[in-house]
């Protein structure tokens, strides 16, 4: 009996690059602009427009839909947080992340061998989109214009990981093959989350940290257009940083979150993560305040907090409501 | 991407079509607006491969911006109208 060979969908790769103008897309090489995944990417397809029609006049059935329109796609591109191990420059950037931290509406600013990351409010050179090429299953995803929301989240004692769910403009799928990328920095090995430095006010936290999840929880819009096949793409809208941190309980007269909660207290959270030199992740949030707190069981008879702290700017006018540095 | 130079506190922005024309594009275009890049070596790296940190410093004055085309020649003023005769 003859069998078939199956398509194989446990490799997958990523070519990006920044935009030059929203939409426009860009030419990417497998050996230059390859982000290394740290898991499959798995492409959502949809259309803003299925074109159903009005309902059949002589049936209970359905007549035939119009063509639809409108193609855009979601997918949550996952990358693991680690340094490039050698000193940062203008050509020596944070790896896998420095493209799309900045199409996740963030601008990267490089000072003195150090790479910091601050939100923006609508720049004036515009924010900036990133073009994907994503392999996987066997095919070829091409999508344009695509912004995303982001996550940092360390679970348990093992390696940060950062989401980018991007949302963007679907081109048309294509039988391809996994290019043969070129990765940056591949033997640089990230820092586990088992030695984190995480400080809130003037509190440096001596009990155990469970978990920690930064979520910037951008709103990205969909521009729906009566022009340009159905739509113009997508829009950055507000943002809403929170910081969720799972750690065991402190003696109040030591750390009380919920006089802070209570009194709208606002206090300076850092979050280290230190892989060795130029491999190392700084979060600071100067104007944090706890909003939810959940008494929780940790380890089975622990008690636990989980501690919900809203990012907020020092001033209407001012980003400042967190940043993240890849530092020396 | 900006880069804040380490002798002072200007920020200079990288234009995004230098950036995205490669590392060596952003280096020339730095190297233009009269920015050096100057590696600060780890001593206790022997064979020097690796920097401990990359300093910016304007080396020389940035560009003078360019020429704006002549201004049209401010217009004559028109003589006052002369009063109405009554």
């Amino acid at each position: 009996m003859a069998v078939s060979t199956p398509i194989y969908n446990n490799v997958w790769a990523a070519l990006s690059k920044l935009e030059a103008s929203y939409g426009a897309g860009a030419a990417v090489t497998a050996g230059a602009d390859a982000q290394l995944l740290a898991d499959r990417c798995v492409v959502a397809t949809s259309f803003n427009d299925m074109g159903a029609r009005t309902a059949s006049a002589g049936t209970t059935g359905q007549v035939p839909n119009v063509a639809p329109s409108g193609k855009v796609a979601k997918t949550k591109l996952t990358v693991e947080g680690r340094g490039l191990g050698a000193a940062y420059g203008a050509s020596a950037f944070p790896p896998d992340l420095y493209l799309w931290l900045q199409a996740s509406g963030h601008l990267a600013t490089l000072s003195t061998g150090t790479y910091v990351f601050t939100p923006q409010s609508v720049p004036a050179a515009g924010y900036k989109s990133a073009y994907l090429e994503l392999y996987g299953d066997g095919m070829k995803f091409p999508i344009t214009g695509a912004l995303a929301d982001l996550v940092w989240r360390g679970e348990k004692t093992g390696v940060s990981l950062f989401d980018f769910d991007f949302s963007g403009i679907m081109g048309t799928e294509a039988e391809a093959a996994v290019p043969a990328a070129t990765y940056l920095a591949p033997t640089i090995y990230p820092p586990k989350a088992n030695n984190i430095a995480l400080a809130i006010g003037a509190y440096t936290v001596l009990r155990a940290v469970h978990s920690f999840v930064f979520k910037v929880n951008r709103k990205i819009a969909e521009r729906t257009d009566q022009q340009s096949g159905g739509t113009s793409g997508f829009a950055f809208g507000d943002r809403a940083p929170t910081l969720e941190l799972n750690i065991e309980r402190e003696a109040l007269g030591t750390f009380n979150p919920f006089a802070d909660r209570d009194a709208g207290t606002q206090k300076a959270i850092t979050l280290a993560l230190n892989g060795g030199s130029n491999n190392k992740i700084n979060f600071n949030a100067a104007q944090a305040q706890c909003t939810k707190i959940e008494n929780v069981t940790l380890s089975d008879a622990v008690a636990g907090l989980k501690l919900t702290y809203e990012l907020k700017t020092s001033s209407s006018v001012t980003d400042d409501d967190y940043s993240l540095t890849w530092a020396s | 991407m900006d880069i804040i130079l380490t002798d002072s506190t200007e920020r200079v922005s990288v234009p995004l079509e230098v950036e995205l024309k490669g590392r060596q594009a952003v280096l020339d275009w730095l190297t233009a607006q009269g920015i050096t890049e100057t590696r600060v070596v780890d001593p206790k790296d022997p064979t020097q491969t690796r920097a401990l940190r990359f300093d910016y410093t304007r080396t020389a004055p940035a560009p003078a911006p360019a020429p704006v085309p002549d201004a049209p020649a401010a217009e004559v003023a028109a003589p006052p109208e002369p009063p109405a005769e009554g």
